[in-house]
């Protein structure tokens, strides 16, 4: 038992005045723990909904969907038998290729506001790669993707692939961030086919 | 930083395109029902895109230094072994 607490005679003669002050207390406590304004209450029930489902889809693809996960790659990457691959059109590889060239336009362009954005880059390039790069190389891609969404050659190549052009500039940021973390170096010995056809 | 090397990261950006609408799609048939498709969708994005360059880049490109942009992504003969490693550890 602890000394502040009153059991028996004690709490049967409580003065009038100690009743009043302890009856203040619970109804602080009340407050406190009681139940929530309605606000709170679903603010609060939408924070636990969206943990729970993120960790049924965390748990799941590193458990018992790993195994999809793994086919599902596999499969993107090997070719059907029957069913040919279609060749990417030249028109779509036209628009990557001028997508190139926004990009470096913008990395290298007169404006006030890229050169300190190919300011960056250089440092950023000429740093080694760690996580504080990662994140620095992370918010250059992008500032040069939405940059480079605005001229609409994105919706462009997007279309033309079949794919939402959500996923292309992400895509985009995470390979531009990826070279910058890892060195463009890799990329200067390769050079791009021509394409030919319509 | 030349326009060659950008060029060349639009191109692996549209064969990481590729692969995760091919990987995604294949993967949505296969989910039970119980498990949020969207919270997968978005799981899955993130570690494609933030795939090491250089994984997308075929044997023969390597061996040719030679990008050929008109080829889709099955036609690449990719080593699937470190791609399915690093999507599983950023997953």
């Amino acid at each position: 038992m602890f000394p502040n607490e009153s059991v028996g005679r004690d709490r049967i003669y409580q003065s009038p005045r100690k009743r009043r002050r302890r009856h203040k207390t619970e109804s602080i406590g009340k407050n406190v723990i009681g139940p929530a304004p309605r606000f709170y209450d679903e603010y609060d029930l939408g924070v636990i909904r969206h943990t729970r489902e993120t960790q049924i889809v965390k748990s799941f693809l590193r458990g018992p969907g790993k195994s999809m996960v793994v086919s599902s790659l596999v499969y993107a990457l090997q070719a059907v038998p029957g069913a040919g691959a279609v060749v990417i059109p030249a028109y779509t590889v036209y628009n990557c290729l001028r997508l190139g060239h926004t990009l470096y336009k913008l990395c290298s362009g007169g404006e006030r506001e890229t050169k300190i954005m190919a300011t960056q880059l250089k440092e950023a390039v000429a740093e080694t790669a760690d996580y504080a790069t990662a994140d620095r190389a992370d918010a250059i891609a992008d500032t040069l993707v939405s940059k480079a969404q605005q001229t609409g050659i994105i919706d462009e190549v997007a279309k033309r692939t079949g794919i939402s052009s959500t996923v292309y500039s992400e895509m985009l940021k995470g390979s531009i961030s990826s070279a910058i973390s890892h060195g463009f170096g890799g990329l200067t010995k390769f050079a791009v086919s021509k394409v030919v056809g319509a | 930083m030349t326009e060659k090397e950008f060029e060349i990261l639009s191109v692996i950006a549209l064969r990481k395109s590729q692969l995760y609408k091919k990987a995604r799609d294949k993967l949505l048939k296969e989910l039970p029902p119980y498990v949020d498709k969207r919270e997968v969708i978005i799981r899955l994005l993130k570690p494609i895109a933030s795939l090491d360059n250089s994984l997308l880049i075929s044997e023969m490109e390597k061996a040719t230094n030679t990008i050929n942009p008109t080829l889709p992504i099955e036609k690449l003969n990719l080593d699937p072994r470190e791609i399915v490693r690093q999507v599983l550890r950023n997953i």
